[in-house]
């Protein structure tokens, strides 16, 4: 304060009590009264103190001993200080101080004769009024006094009230800060101008803190309920929630500097710990009941929970489902969201706006900042508060795995009564939401990170984070599983063929698609962890499990190619898988036959090995899948499907060549046909070959159209199985006519040279079998023989063409001539 | 709101002393000097204490000025006022050739308690205002200075003619001599040594 008094002169600067000082210096006040003290070496001289100007104070010193300051306290600028001092001597008494007693002899002889003058007197005196004359005296004296008393009692009287009331109203006017500070302090707590209360506070407590006198113990007693209120309403701020860190650390500052006993920012910490525990637990209660009446709802309306969800969930995947609610606006958000979803959205809220500033609140209680520095920060209080904010994130992270993951509390643990209160919930409805709530949960997680929390604190979040993401990794996963699965009922049978590869439909394709786009959610949302988590790939066991879920996934298409063609009598739904793809396509295209669908299934599954899983496994690596896991998972895969294959290759030749084995004995001996009463000449290959070869140039044409790479392999089957039947029919036949005989070469000999390209080891003995079960033939029947083939060859080359085209085939003669 | 505790670092203080015989202004160029105010009527000095901050040559300073009694009475106590002086200034009147006379003394005292012949000391004419009254002529003055071989300085606590410089040009020098002897203390570490040669 510039107003603060300075003194910067004295004279003299030593002296007994009662010298006459001079005070010079500055702001010394600018009348008598602005003067409320004066003090030298320690004592208020205030009493004989003259103010003459500004600058000038003369005074007495006080008893002071010792070397002092001068202090002046003005009215308008408190106790100043002095640059100068002041030394209290000791009045020394003795025989160096000068005396006239000591003076000479001759006064000494005059004082002696002037006793000897009062002797006589006072003997003479007693002759005339006796002994007790002082006595007489005395009561003349207490006489006078009495009268005079009485003369002079009124006057004096007067004066001393006068003098009483001159000094009442100095008093008044002195000190009238104190007296209207009660009244003072009452509208500046009305107006909020707690500064102003406090510094008054201060400023009274240390001017009559201690003082004696009744009235202002009384006028200071009611300040301090004046200020006993405002520190309850303080007090009561301080934990009404919610409110701003600068708020509160006002308030605490303010608390501290009314001395307020107790702990009040301690208190706040409390305060503001169970407030947000208190809105956590309540956010969860309401979402919860919020739930419950839908769920409810759900079930007295159709007993089935969210139908609309699942049907049309079972066409889309997961990573789909995402998309479109990362499309949708907040409106639509909002409305179509979980609860529980809503629930973690509302939580993050809460704890990223009110966590925050509980913690740099008790860094700044413990850091000292908010005490006053008198004050001494309670270490002790360290472990408390840290099992508070364990506390809250333990609830925080509680409440969010009671909802989401309630398969991670400990079942023994007493959280798992306390926070596993939902009700089950399809998978589905859930899992496309999680990549959100993890973005919540990070975005949480970050907030957290940035206030330097001990590490077991964030340890909670990051337990937790990591857990959730396990979780919608193996969600996300199980999702696309299940959908693909399901993926048979979008089959719509339109072939696209690939000359190299075979035919295919849309199928492999959508379910290439779906992996690539559910395996970039994953990385994207799960495996890519944010700021200081760690990366689940880093991790051996997810490592391990992301190998298994991937081929989880690509095994799950192998199931619904599975559905498509083998009637699997466990699952009832593959039943009416035509009729509803038929519906859904809209459609009015007849569904091929049973076996197309065989042989279209088979390309696709061939289609999906080749080409589908190595391109598969390239995207994956390249999205950043490990290499290894992916490898071993998509050669496993790629078993499967080959076992797949197989089999859908055995069903699909069953089914062909059942009939055409079944034709040929019932073609052989149409019309009661015996080869043992053949009479004419044969000139032509019997019906039953050409029908076999017809047979087989039918299926031949169904696989060319699909696949032409199966042919080789296909037809080299059907041949076998072909001279098989000829094999046993031939060796069955009791006698044979020698015409019967050379019909039975003829038509060994006409499929032998139809069927050459696709004669494997096993026919070629079938038929050798066949061939040396008949009679020898004699030249002459060798002949004819070869005429009949070659008039059978020219009949039939058109038809024959299409077991050539592998291999362009010499000519026709020299294949007949080397039979 | 907090009142800090810590005190600034407190400027460098000179130790001034007045001297000089009774009545010559050495009270009045004080008052004048620390509070720009003339005091008209007399009053003895016994021993008046004054400090004043002031800026010398861009630095603070604290100037402690010690106002001794002129009078012959208070003689005997001078030396123990001497001994704590870091500067004198020896006043006398223009119009008194006696206490102009008497400074010789002031000044064999001061170098006797002192035991330095290079203290920081200025010899101040006071009254100057006072012309037509002049018994002390500048030369002579200037004269006493030269063989004292220190600064002399013609004032008036009236008028303020002066009164700065005075104070200024003794604090000045106290200062200077500080530094010097600082300076070297620190070039010869080994004191006592120094002493002996001394």
């Amino acid at each position: 304060m510039s107003l603060a008094p300075v003194v910067t002169g004295i004279s003299p600067i030593e002296g007994v009590p009662g010298t006459k000082v001079t005070i010079r210096g500055e702001n010394l006040g600018f009348c008598q009264d602005d003067l409320m003290g004066l003090i030298i070496c320690g004592v208020d001289c205030l009493m004989s103190a003259e103010w003459k100007s500004n600058n000038k104070i003369v005074t007495r010193s006080g008893g002071g001993i010792g070397k002092g300051d001068i202090i002046v306290v003005t009215i308008q600028g408190g106790r100043g200080t002095s640059t100068v001092q002041f030394k209290g001597l000791q009045e020394a008494m003795g025989p160096l101080k000068e005396s006239a007693v000591w003076a000479n002899v001759g006064s000494v002889l005059e004082q002696v004769d002037t006793l000897y003058d009062l002797k006589c007197v006072f003997e003479s005196d007693i002759q005339e009024y006796g002994r007790q004359s002082t006595e007489v005296l005395q009561k003349a004296i207490y006489k006078c006094k009495e009268e005079a008393d009485k003369l002079f009692e009124d006057v004096l009287h007067r004066k001393d009230r006068a003098d009483g009331t001159r000094n009442a109203i100095n008093v008044l006017k002195r000190f009238r800060f104190l007296f209207y500070l009660p009244v003072n302090t009452e509208r500046n707590i009305q107006k909020g101008d707690y500064d102003v209360v406090i510094n008054d506070y201060a400023r009274a407590k240390s001017l009559f803190g201690d003082t004696q006198i009744q009235l202002f113990k009384k006028f200071y007693s009611e300040v301090e309920k004046k200020i006993e209120d405002l520190r309850n309403i303080l007090s009561e701020q301080l934990i009404k929630m919610p409110t701003t860190l600068e708020y509160q650390k006002k308030i605490i500052r303010n608390l501290y500097h009314l001395e307020t006993p107790g702990d009040p920012a301690w208190q706040c910490l409390g305060a503001q710990h169970a407030y947000i525990l208190h809105l956590l637990m309540e956010s969860r209660d309401s979402h919860l009941s919020r739930e419950l009446a839908d769920h409810d709802l759900g079930a007295n309306k159709g007993s089935t929970p969210g139908p609309p969800v699942s049907s049309s969930s079972r066409n889309t995947t997961p990573a789909a489902k995402y998309n479109k609610i990362m499309m949708s606006s907040v409106g639509e958000w909002q409305a179509s969201a979980p609860v529980r979803v809503l629930l973690i959205e509302d939580l993050g809220d809460i704890l990223s706006t009110n966590f925050p500033d509980m913690w740099k609140l008790s860094q700044a209680y413990f850091g000292g900042e908010l005490l006053p520095s008198s004050a001494h920060v309670d270490h002790f209080k360290h472990p408390e508060c840290k099992e508070m904010i364990l506390e809250l994130l333990g609830v925080f992270s509680g409440i969010i795995r009671g909802a989401i993951i309630p398969q991670t509390l400990n079942p023994h643990g007493a959280y798992i009564r306390k926070y596993h209160v939902w009700p089950e919930v399809p998978l589905d409805q859930i899992t496309p939401w999680l990549p959100q709530v993890l973005r919540h949960i990070r975005s949480c997680y970050n907030t957290l990170l940035m206030l330097d929390l001990p590490k077991d604190a964030v340890d909670v979040i990051k337990t937790l984070l990591f857990d959730l993401r396990v979780h919608c990794l193996t969600s996300l996963f199980q999702q696309t599983v299940d959908h693909l699965c399901s993926l048979h009922s979008r089959e719509d049978w339109r072939v696209e063929v690939d000359d190299e590869q075979g035919g295919y439909t849309h199928l492999p394709q959508i379910c290439e698609g779906d992996i690539i786009e559910c395996a970039q959610l994953v990385k994207e949302t799960v495996l890519e962890g944010g700021r200081r988590e760690p990366s689940l790939l880093d991790h051996p066991n997810i490592s391990k499990d992301i190998g298994t879920l991937i081929h989880n996934v690509i095994v799950a298409f192998a199931q619904a190619l599975r559905k498509l063609t083998l009637k699997d009598p466990d699952d009832p739904e593959v039943e009416d898988v035509p009729d509803r793809s038929n519906q859904e396509n809209g459609t009015t295209v007849a569904l091929p036959s049973v076996e197309v669908q065989f042989l279209i299934t088979l390309s696709n599954c061939a289609y999906m090995r080749r080409v589908i899983l190595p391109r598969l496994g390239e995207s994956l690596v390249r999205a950043g899948y490990p290499k290894a896991e992916v490898i071993e998972s998509i050669e496993k895969s790629s078993q499967t499907y080959n076992e797949l294959q197989e089999t859908l290759f055995d069903a699909y030749l069953e089914e062909r060549i059942d009939p055409i084995i079944g034709m040929i004995e019932r073609s052989m001996y149409l019309g009661q046909y015996d080869w043992g009463k053949v009479r004419h000449t044969p000139t032509e290959v019997r019906s039953y070959v050409k029908e076999i070869l017809l047979n087989v140039s039918q299926v031949h044409a169904e696989v060319v159209a699909v696949w032409p790479g199966l042919i080789p392999s296909l037809i080299e089957r059907m041949v076998e199985v072909i001279g098989e039947e000829m094999a046993r029919l031939i060796t069955c036949v009791s006698s044979f006519s020698q015409n019967g005989a050379l019909q039975a070469h003829i038509d060994l000999a006409a499929l032998n040279l139809a069927l050459n390209n696709y004669m494997s080891p096993t026919a070629q003995a079938s038929f050798q079998e066949a061939a040396e079960a008949l009679p020898k033939l004699t030249s002459e029947a060798k002949r004819s023989k070869e005429n009949v083939l070659r008039s059978f060859h020219n009949k039939m080359k058109f038809l024959l063409a299409c077991f050539l085209d592998l291999n362009p085939v010499p000519n026709g003669e020299q294949m007949i001539a080397s039979i | 709101m907090s009142v800090g505790k810590k005190t600034p670092i407190q400027p460098a203080l000179h130790k001034v002393i007045m001297v000089g015989s009774g009545g010559v202004g050495k009270s009045a160029l004080t008052l004048q000097f620390m509070y720009d105010e003339f005091v008209e009527d007399y009053e003895p000095t016994k021993a008046d204490s004054y400090r004043k901050k002031v800026v010398l040559d861009g630095e603070e300073v604290q100037i402690d000025i010690l106002d001794t009694a002129g009078q012959e009475d208070y003689a005997a106590i001078r030396d123990n006022y001497f001994r704590s002086g870091e500067g004198f200034l020896c006043v006398f009147s223009i119009t008194d050739d006696e206490s102009f006379q008497a400074t010789q003394e002031f000044r064999e005292q001061i170098l006797r308690v002192k035991n330095d012949d290079h203290i920081p000391f200025l010899l101040v004419g006071n009254k100057a205002d006072l012309a037509d009254k002049r018994r002390v002529t500048f030369e002579d003055a200037k004269q006493r200075s030269d063989q004292w071989n220190v600064p002399y300085v013609e004032t008036s606590a009236k008028t303020r003619a002066n009164v700065d410089k005075a104070f200024f040009d003794l604090a000045r020098k106290i200062s200077s001599r500080k530094y010097r002897s600082e300076a070297q203390e620190e070039s010869s570490p080994k004191k006592s040594s120094c002493c002996i040669i001394l």
